[in-house]
């Protein structure tokens, strides 16, 4: 409870306020794809963001990413733009495609963050994130060796290699299969409980959401505007028994609603 | 990865000599179209052989400069274009413009320009360069987008991106490249001879063609076309290699 309250007064791990994305069609026409948003994630805290195909959850990430400049409105990660934390290389990211590059080992694509920070491959830590993500046999491995769920917990070890102060996953088991899906997310709670990074997560899965997250958005159609803002009270750490829970059906039954009504 | 059976170019191969062969026999194209069997012989008497073998020593040598000179130059280019964005489009432009020099002229310019003996490889390297420019150029924007995005995102320098992401992923297209400029080498330096050298398979063409030697002509056009489809053959299976490491 004292860490909740003394977490209450930090400036938040991301600030996003009044932004509107607009993209540009034919004749100098646009479209609004976003917006107005207003969104506030406290440091540590897991957020997911789910909405309906085409209601810019994606784009949202991809504002918080600076991979998309705002046509109005502000991002501010960690108290700054988000090109300032780029520049730091604080930024983690997993996509749904894995983008690895298939002339590099396991272990070597986990340690690029180090090169393109110019520090010194942290061997340790290396090591550290091939356990954490259970490939300690693969780490010389190409990723064409490797199966799809394997890449994607390559792809999440490269994003906490350098223990960002933000991690940003935009549907990373979107392409997997369901069974495997739902084996990561149970590790990939597992991982965030290790790391308890500030994270945002965009899913199409509210199963996904609910697992995982502190505090579920739901977000409208296009233009997509903030719907429902649903706090998760599950305890931590939750393994698999939490998918059974009533608690976690009721949620799951809440937010389904509430994405219907979107 | 499939490999290309051999079969069909065994096939092709002998088809080709066959009917190489046959149209000399019956002189269905007159009598200077030598049957292949007689332009072997002449080929591999004694003299004729040492004539042969230091031609293709002199133009091979030529070719091969001329290759690795024109290459560099064409990566250097594509890869200047990428690093200084705002150079690419007249970057292109100057290759494009040079490629579109026809290279009898460039021959003929060389020869007045440059030493005798330099003619020949600047000529293959001038065949060699705008194709290995265009190869290299359309590998380094081989990329995904999402690789791009990742590298954005972990604040990735200019030259990071390039010696990390563009470069590798660019080398299968460039090595493919580098194959299909081969034969291109071969001829520069053969047509670079042409106008002024004294040794290789140029001048042995021109001698040839002077003197009504029909064997010698159509053995020493055979043995280039060899040299070019071996710098293919041995490019092609260093391409090989690459794709399966950089792909």
């Amino acid at each position: 409870m004292i860490a909740e309250a003394t977490r209450m007064h930090d400036a938040p791990a991301v600030a996003v306020s009044a932004l509107r994305i607009d993209f540009p069609l034919e004749r100098g026409r646009s479209v609004t794809a976003l917006g107005p948003i207003d969104l506030d994630v406290a440091a540590g805290s897991f957020v997911a963001i789910v909405g309906p195909s085409g209601c810019g959850k994606s784009t949202l990430l991809r504002a918080i990413a600076g991979l998309t400049q705002p046509t109005a409105g502000s991002v501010r990660v960690a108290d700054a733009a988000p090109a300032t934390l780029i520049a730091q290389h604080q930024l983690g990211i997993a996509f749904q495609e894995h983008a690895l590059l298939p002339w590099l080992s396991v272990r070597e694509n986990i340690a690029l963050p180090f090169h393109l920070a110019h520090r010194s491959v942290d061997a340790a830590r290396v090591d550290e994130l091939i356990a954490l993500v259970g490939l300690e046999e693969f780490s010389n491995a190409r990723p064409r060796q490797l199966s799809g769920g394997m890449r994607q917990r390559v792809a999440i070890a490269r994003a906490l290699v350098l223990r960002p102060r933000i991690l940003l996953l935009d549907e990373p088991f979107g392409a997997l299969d369901a069974v495997t899906r739902r084996q990561l997310n149970i590790e990939l709670q597992r991982i965030w409980w290790t790391q308890r990074i500030t994270t945002i997560l965009v899913t199409h899965s509210i199963d996904e959401a609910v697992f995982l997250a502190d505090r579920v958005i739901v977000m409208s159609p296009r233009p997509g505007t903030i719907r429902n803002d649903v706090g998760i009270e599950l305890a931590r750490p939750r393994g698999r028994e939490v998918l059974s829970q009533p608690a976690f059906h009721a949620l799951t039954d809440e937010l389904a609603r509430a994405l219907d009504a979107a | 990865m499939t490999r290309t059976p051999v079969w069909p170019v065994v096939a092709g191969v002998i088809a080709t000599a066959v009917v190489w062969e046959l149209i000399g026999r019956t002189q269905a194209f007159g009598p200077s179209w030598a049957p292949l069997s007689t332009v072997i012989a002449w080929a591999f008497t004694p003299e004729h052989r040492g004539l042969l073998a230091d031609g293709l020593l002199q133009t091979g040598s030529e070719a091969l400069m001329g290759l690795v000179i024109g290459s560099c130059a064409g990566i250097a280019l594509a890869s200047l274009a990428v690093i200084v964005p705002p150079l690419a489009p007249g970057l292109g432009a100057f290759a494009s413009l040079v490629n579109g020099i026809p290279i009898i002229a460039v021959a003929g310019v060389c020869v007045l320009t440059l030493p005798r003996d330099a003619t020949p490889v600047v000529v293959a390297a001038l065949a060699v360069g705008f194709i290995v420019f265009v190869a290299t150029s359309s590998g380094l924007a081989s990329p995904l987008a999402v690789q791009r995005e990742l590298f954005s995102v972990l604040g990735a320098s200019r030259l990071a991106r390039f010696g990390r992401l563009a470069l590798p992923s660019a080398l299968p297209a460039l090595i493919d490249g580098l194959r299909s400029a081969a034969p291109s080498a071969v001829v520069g330096a053969i047509i670079g001879e042409w106008f002024a050298a004294e040794r290789g398979l140029g001048p042995m063409l021109v001698a040839a063609m002077q003197n009504y030697a029909i064997e010698q002509l159509w053995a020493t056009a055979l043995a280039g076309a060899l040299l070019s489809i071996a710098a293919y053959v041995v490019l092609g299976a260093l391409r090989g290699v690459v794709a399966a490491r950089f792909s």
